[in-house]
């Protein structure tokens, strides 16, 4: 039994529909990515897992207990909103403060404690009287982080908790969240719709496109073996091409480029090159298979003598080929 | 499928179903049943029979009656264009010309606000009445009748289109009219390809407001209509005069229709009414020209020596002995004849604008909130927008009115507030509605819909966002609409004119009846208390808007790498 069942979810808005027979189980303690394009109902599931939204079918377990019915307040869930909905006319304290006065089993004065206390946790405490319009976006993002977990949640969902932010901030947040998310143990959903940040922080990944899960494992299971083209082509890049009536794709990274000596599978004239620091793109058309990335290190490229117009030999390596049915892609 | 049902209603809470249900409620009986008794009695006949339209059919084969319709459409139509005219080259000069003295002439604009519309007329009775100033000065008008009428509903009117103009006009996409002007088109072309399309849907609008305004007050023609007709002393000649209350009720609905007929333009042009003005607009930066701002300059420096005349000639009215053979200072005039009110009236007056004020502000806000930010209760929320717009299209002569055949019915279990305070406030909260409304609604809009679904989730109640969250954020707008209630209340005479009762007069009414009885001075005198207060009310209400916008910002001071 998993601590979290999401079971056959569906939900309609108007004639739209927004997620279709989802089924998701979260063990405890464990960090899952929701990752998915824009639109595709990643929202809309955190809301209805808080019960904030009523699915219109389908069911939700916590500790094998069905609470789809519970409201918001008695399942104790902590949530951070995309746009943090931090209280502007109240401190950063005043903000943490406002529902930890609500907590049944806490005492005003153990209230006090608990706001330091959480407010260290995410390296706040010197700015604590500060107002949200006064902080750094990362701070906010902090802010909005410390007010979830002050309520010790069972559960902790992030919605797009780092896209606000630049790149730089980003990642360095990226880490600091995994650290207290491991620090608490804490259940934790996350929805993003950057690849990288799913591939970096999550204990496993959830792909979503157009309202249905395509595919459910760790980052590792879903870069290398993507279960649909979609899958495939939203994490990371993908070549695709056409063998026989059946659909074969491989990473950039996995082609090997190879001496003329060599065993190779086909030969490609380079279109045109793109360094991108420690690899080197090549794109190239392959006859009758349309065109193709080869990502090799920037050192083999330079060795290899890499100019436009020049023919190169590449090998696919039989283990690194995914293969799909044609009517999927 | 039950528990789900269940569930959806306990997210949306009992306390929330509530305040729901009771703030509509308040709306149907202070606003649907009246209406509803109003358009009941235009097609009953004096024996209370259904009559069908013959009422109407009455109505338009008696000349006598039937001529206010055009009379009515007339004197609006002619008003409204000279303040649409005027409102905008008044708030054009204030926008997008160098004149000086700019905030002067914004005050000076709002001037007409701040009296009944009673007092417009008698302060042009003080200025081209048969004694009055300018009469003196051998420069004599036809007063009383259709010009009084139409000069009195101008300065009515006046300041609503300047402010509509000037909030369509204040915000100026710079950028537009450098990349024109680089391109070496000439100034007048700019202004006809680019300003008059920027606020060509204000122009209709503020048409629209002045119209129905013109076409439906009845205090200027009251005063100063003489033997011209129009439609709102008519209503009140047939119920106040010949207790002919069915008759009443047919014109009133008469004064619905330029409402009705703005209605569905404003319709057909929001839709397609979009701003053009984005994040990226740089200030337009007003060249020099000084012919162009010199005539600017006499156009608005006329109208407010116009307004500030008429203030002066209350002053001269109410502080002299006996204007104009004896122009001795005197405070005489503020003892008040206990006949026609008293300063009495006075005191109701500010007791029934606090009361509106606080009453009305409390209820709008919530109202609007409900509206705006509570989870699920589609249905209940779709039919409170819908009678939200309502309180627009009816004159307060309607209101008044259908508050009569609603609330004096002998079978009504409310019939006891008839003659009290509280129909008059509820009356004053109904009749000016739609603008706090809106007021409110664009202040809650702005706040973060997530606010309410984190305080959820907190397991904070939602009565504590809103008085912790939501009600100090909405501060300023929460002002605005208490100022406006404040100062409209003290204003009005159209709706409280048929509500107000022999023990309680309040001071508009009792500015009418000290005119009517000749008391002109002591009108001026109870004029200028009116004003005092407004004025103040205004005054406290702008230190107050920058008392909290400066704490905001000091929240926000430093804003740092954001
Ligand atoms: N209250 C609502 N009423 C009607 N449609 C809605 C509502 N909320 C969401 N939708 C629609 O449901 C779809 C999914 O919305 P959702 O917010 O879950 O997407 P998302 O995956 O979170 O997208 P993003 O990455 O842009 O945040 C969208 O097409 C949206 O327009
Ligand atoms: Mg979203």
């Amino acid at each position: 039994m998993s601590f979290l069942e999401i079971k056959n979810i569906t939900k309609r808005f108007d004639r739209q529909t927004v997620l279709d027979a989802v089924n998701l189980n979260i063990e405890r303690g464990e960090l899952v990515c929701v990752l998915g394009p824009s639109g595709c109902g990643k929202t809309t599931l955190l809301r209805i897992v808080a019960g904030l939204e009523t699915a219109d079918s389908g069911s939700v377990f916590m500790n094998g207990k069905d609470c789809t019915y519970m409201s918001a307040a008695k399942r104790n869930f902590g949530i951070v909103f995309q746009s943090y909905a931090l209280f502007p006319n109240m401190t950063v304290l005043g903000n943490i403060l406002f529902g930890l006065g609500r907590k049944k089993n806490l005492s005003e004065e153990d209230a006090r404690l608990r706001a330091p206390e959480v407010l260290r946790l995410v390296d706040l405490y010197e700015h604590k009287d500060k107002y949200p319009r006064q902080l750094s976006g990362g701070q906010q993002q902090r802010t909005a982080l410390a007010r979830a977990i002050a309520l010790s949640p069972d559960c902790l969902l992030l919605d797009e908790p780092l896209s606000a932010l630049d790149a730089k901030v980003r990642s360095k947040l990226r880490g600091e969240i995994r650290k207290i998310q491991h620090a608490l143990g804490v259940t934790t959903i996350m929805v993003t719709h950057d690849q990288e940040e799913a591939l970096t922080m999550a204990d496993r990944i959830v792909v979503m496109n157009n309202a249905v899960v395509e595919q459910i494992g760790t980052p590792r299971e879903i870069y290398n073996h993507p279960a649909t083209p979609f899958a495939a082509n939203f994490i990371g890049t993908m070549n695709f091409y056409n063998h026989y009536g059946e659909t074969r794709a491989i990473r950039p990274e996995k082609i090997e480029v190879v001496g003329r000596t060599e065993s190779y599978d086909f030969t490609m004239r380079v279109k045109s090159l793109e360094f991108k620091g420690a690899l080197t793109g090549i794109y190239g058309l392959l006859p009758d298979m349309g065109e193709i990335l080869v990502d090799v290190s920037s050192e083999q490229a330079e060795a290899l003598g890499l100019r436009e117009n020049a023919t190169i030999f590449l090998r696919m390596p039989p283990e690194c080929l995914i293969k799909y049915s044609a009517t999927e892609v | 499928m039950f528990r789900r049902i269940a569930h959806r209603l306990s997210r949306i809470s009992f306390p929330q179903l509530l305040t729901l249900l009771c703030v509509l409620a308040v709306f149907i009986i202070a606003l649907v049943l009246p209406l509803r008794s109003l358009l009941i009695k235009a097609f009953l006949d004096k024996s209370g029979e259904f009559a069908g339209f013959a009422n109407y059919i009455k109505y338009f084969r008696t000349p006598s009656l039937s001529v206010s319709v055009w009379n009515t459409a007339d004197i609006s139509l002619v008003s409204s264009l000279f303040s649409v005219c005027f409102g905008f080259l008044y708030a054009y000069a204030l926008t997008r010309t160098r004149i000086p003295i700019k905030a002067f002439f914004r005050y000076a604009a709002l001037i007409p606000i701040f009296i009944p519309s009673i007092v417009h007329a008698l302060a042009l009775v003080y200025l081209f009445g048969k004694q009055g100033i300018v009469t003196g000065l051998g420069f004599q008008i036809e007063l009383y009748g259709r010009l009084g009428i139409i000069i009195s509903e101008f300065i009515y009117t006046f300041p609503q289109v300047f402010l509509l103009f000037y909030v369509a006009l204040e915000f100026a996409d710079g950028r537009i009219y450098e990349a024109a002007e680089s391109m070496g088109v000439p100034a007048v072309k700019i202004f006809f390809r680019v300003t008059v399309p920027e606020i060509k849907y204000t122009v209709v609008n503020a048409f629209f407001v002045c119209f129905t305004l013109a076409f439906t007050d009845f205090g200027a023609p009251k005063v100063i209509g003489g033997s011209y007709n129009v439609l709102a002393t008519d209503i009140y000649k047939q119920v106040a005069g010949q207790f002919n209350m069915n008759m009443g009720a047919v014109v009133s609905t008469l004064l619905l229709l330029p409402a009705v007929a703005s209605f569905a333009v404003g319709r057909l042009i929001n839709n397609r009414n979009s701003g053009t003005i984005s994040a990226k607009s740089t200030i337009l930066a007003i060249k020099k020209n000084p012919l162009r701002d010199a005539v600017f300059f006499a156009v608005c420096a006329s109208i407010a020596v116009l307004f500030l005349t008429l203030i002066a000639a209350l002053f001269i009215g109410a502080l002299t002995t006996y204007y104009p053979y004896d122009l001795s200072f005197t405070l005489k005039h503020f003892s008040f004849n206990p006949s026609s009110g008293g300063i009495e009236s006075y005191f109701n007056s500010l007791r029934m604008s606090a009361l509106t004020a606080a009453f009305g502000t409390a209820f709008v806000f919530v109202y609007a909130y409900m509206l705006e930010k509570s989870s699920g209760l589609a249905r209940l929320k779709k039919l409170g927008k819908l009678l939200s717009a309502l309180p627009l299209a009816l004159p307060g002569m309607v209101i008044g009115l259908s508050f009569i055949f609603f609330f004096n019915s002998k079978t009504n279990p409310l019939n006891f507030i008839y003659g009290t305070m509280a129909i008059l406030v509820l009356s004053n909260i109904v009749h000016y509605f739609s603008v706090p409304y809106i007021t409110a609604v664009s202040a809650l809009k702005k706040l973060d819909r997530e606010f309410e679904s984190v305080s959820e989730s907190m397991g904070v109640p939602r009565r504590k966002t809103f008085l912790r969250v939501s009600v100090p954020m909405s501060m300023p707008a929460i002002l605005e609409i208490f100022m406006y209630y404040f100062v409209n209340s003290m204003v009005t005479v159209s709706a409280v004119v048929f509500l107000y009762s022999a023990k309680l007069k309040i001071a508009s009414i009792a500015i009418s009846h000290m005119e009517e009885s000749g008391d002109i001075a002591q009108a001026a005198a109870m004029s200028l208390l009116i004003l005092v207060i407004n004025v103040l009310v205004r005054l406290l209400y702008e230190a107050s808007v920058r008392c909290v916008k400066k704490r905001m910002k000091k929240k926000g001071k430093t804003h740092e790498q954001n």
